[in-house]
């Protein structure tokens, strides 16, 4: 029930700019951007703000400039945990989630213990993961896939209860069969609600990827966001933050794409 | 209350009955959660662990028993930060929410923007706030805060945006002001979306509260984790962590029963 709610929250958004002209779409965010780059500036004009506490945006875009390679390189690094780990997590959340479904009684074993998990805060058990799988590659495999296969189980769950009986009942009254009914009837049925699953996977996968190596800082661009900390080089963060907040739009309007294409009849 | 005296008798037992129902129907709940415990033990035993790499339930057990106070004000401290952070960061959202709504460039230029925002994990801003706010309660309740923000602004939006035109038509044919309209029309029924965001919030705002707790700050429970971590106190780091999760089922729960009950109108109809 939870991810549905965040799927809601999620999935419906993006139609409020739809009366606007083509243009208009692109260009106003533009724009938008322009004028907070300019008020950053302004504010520190204004208040003479120590770089540290805030650099102007002309440091931040220097940095961007000269280091940008350093940093997407590193944001590449993390980009393949976080494709890896949502990769995983995802088929295994959707493989366990069908499989939850047709079993009641795994159903009703399994699925209170999953609502809980999916409520309560999983970045603690980072510290374990790091104790039993070491501060390397497998252990943010672990955190980013575990993340992302909350969402998709619990959505993929959803989607199938939902499936009108009535149509399953008519395919099974002609001859069709288990297999073919999921796939022509409970499939399709479910699909919305799995793609919006897996768009909140991916969510949780960068969330996922970007926390454990802030945690156990050693490659990628949370590690190289926890040494700008040490050095208080705040120009660089902001940099930082930016290649992520990038990498991040692309990865979740592209998925958003996908998912249009997909379920074009939704 | 009348009712109540009357059925007084019947109370008790018709409720014994509904627990042993409850318990009968959460049969394989129970049996697998035991099956848990009972395989942790045997696990433990038979593969000869070393309590670093994981003890047994009863020394889990035990660390919570020998040091209940400890945990309680770790547990207090996270939650108090947690209610500051989504305070802040659910006001501004609702409050930026309205404003983004009754303006149409902000609507075009803006939303969007959050909108793909929201991918951006957040952890990423800790050092920014470390910098801004300070170490301690600042850096805590800003992350969280930051985080709620943006669920309960796209809520907020989303149930603004969704109001039936009829409805709002027909506040303007009995010639209501339009801020009138917000607070009778379209605010009520922009409830059940913003509800969701409430909802989701108190859990985000833990989330993120642990989550600056384990990287910079100095107490909660968070802290408690990664400090059990650096003590190599395995027994007590898998402790606070069932309070963390103890608290985010109740906070849950909560958030629930906040949800029904003010916008119960919306679960009657469906």
């Amino acid at each position: 029930m939870t991810a549905t709610d965040v799927a809601q929250a999620e999935s419906a958004a993006p139609q409020i700019g739809e009366k606007s002209g083509r243009i208009r779409r692109f260009t106003d965010p533009l724009l938008f951007a322009a004028i907070l780059v300019f008020g950053w500036q302004v504010a520190i004009w204004v208040t003479g703000f120590h770089p540290v506490v805030l650099p102007p945006p002309s440091r931040v875009f220097d940095i961007l400039s000269n280091q940008g390679d350093f940093l997407v390189d590193n944001m590449l690094t993390t980009l393949w945990t976080i494709g890896w780990g949502f990769l995983i997590g995802g088929v295994f959340g959707l493989v366990s989630g069908i499989l939850i479904n047709y079993i009641p009684p795994v159903r009703r074993a399994i699925y209170p213990i999953l609502v809980a998990l999916y409520v309560i805060p999983k970045a603690v058990f980072i510290p374990l993961f790091i104790l039993w799988w070491g501060a390397g590659l497998q252990y943010k495999l672990w955190v980013t896939s575990l993340l992302a296969f909350f969402p998709v189980t619990e959505n993929t769950i959803t989607g199938l209860q939902g499936v009108d009986r009535e149509m399953v009942e008519l395919t099974q009254s002609l001859q069709g069969s288990q297999f073919f009914t999921f796939r022509k009837i409970s499939l399709p049925f479910a699909m919305p609600f799995v793609l919006a699953g897996l768009r909140i996977g991916l969510t949780e996968a960068f969330i996922g990827g970007v926390l454990s190596e802030i945690i156990v800082p050693s490659t990628g661009i949370g590690s190289r966001i926890v040494e700008a900390a040490a050095f208080s080089n705040t120009e660089f963060i902001i940099a930082a933050i930016m290649v992520v907040a990038a990498f991040g739009v692309v990865a979740y309007f592209g998925f958003l794409w996908l998912e249009r294409k997909i379920t074009f009849w939704y | 209350m009348v009712l109540k005296n009357a059925a007084g008798e019947q109370l008790p037992s018709s409720r014994l009955t509904n627990i042993r129902h409850r318990l009968w129907n959460s049969k394989e709940l129970l049996l697998t959660l035991t099956a848990i415990v009972l395989a942790w033990i045997v696990v433990v035993d038979v593969r000869n662990f070393h309590p670093i790499v994981l003890p047994p339930p009863s020394s889990v057990a035990d660390a919570l028993i020998e040091n209940p106070g400890s945990y309680a004000s770790a547990g207090f401290i996270t939650f108090y930060e947690m209610l500051l952070g989504f305070a802040a960061g659910g006001t501004l959202g609702f409050v930026s929410a309205i404003g983004i709504f009754y303006s149409p460039f902000l609507r075009r230029s803006l939303y969007p923007l959050l909108l793909g925002f929201r991918i951006v994990p957040k952890v990423a801003f800790v050092p920014l706030f470390l910098v801004w706010f300070g170490i301690g309660v600042g850096v805590k309740v800003a992350l969280a805060a930051f985080a709620i923000f943006f669920l309960v602004l796209v809520q907020t939006l989303l149930g603004l945006t969704g109001v039936e035109p009829e409805l709002v038509e027909l506040g303007r044919s009995l010639k209501m002001r339009e801020f009138d309209i917000l607070r009778r029309i379209r605010l009520p029924a922009a409830l059940p979306a913003i509800m969701v965001g409430v909802k989701l919030g108190i859990t985000y705002a833990l989330t993120n509260v642990v989550v600056a707790e384990m990287v910079v700050a100095t107490n909660g429970l968070g802290f408690l984790v990664v400090e059990a971590r650096s003590l190599v106190k395995t027994d007590e780091m898998i402790a606070a962590i069932f309070v963390v999760a103890f608290i985010g089922l109740v906070i849950y729960g909560i958030g629930t029963a906040i949800e029904r009950r003010v916008i119960f109108w919306y679960f009657e109809n469906s």
